[in-house]
């Protein structure tokens, strides 16, 4: 079965690592020369397989959910919202480039940790045929 | 002037972690060293009265303040990372790289550490038993 973790790490840091902003599964961890005010924690949620033949199943649908964490003062002027939406932007592009689905876009959670972060979610599928 | 009385051994263990890109993260527990030195001395005062009920208050069943001499750079991490504290020098508190929150000796900065006087002579901290890592 498909590292669907690594796949997804591996997408993220190759879009986000010359700006610093870094991936974290399940917990952020504090790094040193990380991103003072962007980083992502993203989790795997399921891998069901979808398509059946002759009760085999030919598909696997792996899900993933991706918090972007963003400093809560950057949303207080024009350049930090227009950097927010871009790096959004930069992240589904990543996503969809390494094979990844994004049928819901972004979902503005607020600042759902109360860490002084609000948190744009994006929830991705791979669809593996096995 | 502030005299203390450091006769208890301690170690310190500084969290630390590295990015490698499409990797993540790795983190490390690093033994502190000043030049050749691993060990410090430091006086010693466990919690009682007061204080301890005040520790017991939030929650802290177990805790100390910790008396040391000055050491700059150890006062910088003390300040900017998690930091354990290993007492008696106890070297069965690290296993297998990772502080062990079952030893005794294995504590943790609680509540900041002071430069006592901005003297640059000695600095204060207190700490409490590691109960997770």
């Amino acid at each position: 079965m498909i590292d669907i973790r690594g796949k997804i790490q591996l997408a993220l840091d190759t879009a986000l690592y010359t700006d610093k902003v870094f991936s974290f599964w399940n917990r952020k961890v504090e790094v040193e020369g990380a991103n003072p005010d962007e980083y992502i924690v993203y989790t795997l949620s399921g891998n069901d397989s979808d398509s059946f033949a002759d009760d085999t199943a030919l598909v696997k649908s792996h899900d993933a959910t991706i918090r972007y964490y963003y400093r809560d003062t950057l949303p207080h002027t024009s350049t930090g919202r227009n950097k927010i939406k871009n790096r959004e932007k930069q992240i589904i592009d990543a996503l969809k480039n390494s094979g990844f689905e994004v049928p819901n876009g972004v979902f503005d959670a607020g600042d759902i940790d109360s860490v002084g972060f609000f948190v744009s979610l994006i929830d991705c599928q791979y669809w593996e045929v096995i | 002037m502030i005299k203390i009385n450091a006769t208890t051994p301690l170690m310190f263990y500084v969290f630390e972690s590295v990015y490698v890109p499409g990797e993540g993260y790795t983190t490390v527990w690093n033994k502190y060293t000043s030049g050749e030195y691993e060990i410090f001395w430091a006086d010693w005062k466990g919690g009682f009265g007061d204080r301890a009920i005040a520790a017991q208050a939030q929650g802290v069943g177990d805790m100390a303040t910790v008396r040391t001499f000055f050491i700059p750079d150890l006062y910088d991490k003390l300040r900017t990372k998690r930091v354990v504290v290993i007492k008696n020098a106890d070297s069965t508190a690290i296993k297998e790289g990772v502080p062990d929150k079952d030893n005794p000796n294995c504590y943790e900065l609680w509540g900041g550490v002071d430069n006592i006087g901005e003297a640059n002579q000695l600095m204060e901290f207190r700490v409490k038993r590691v109960e997770q890592i």
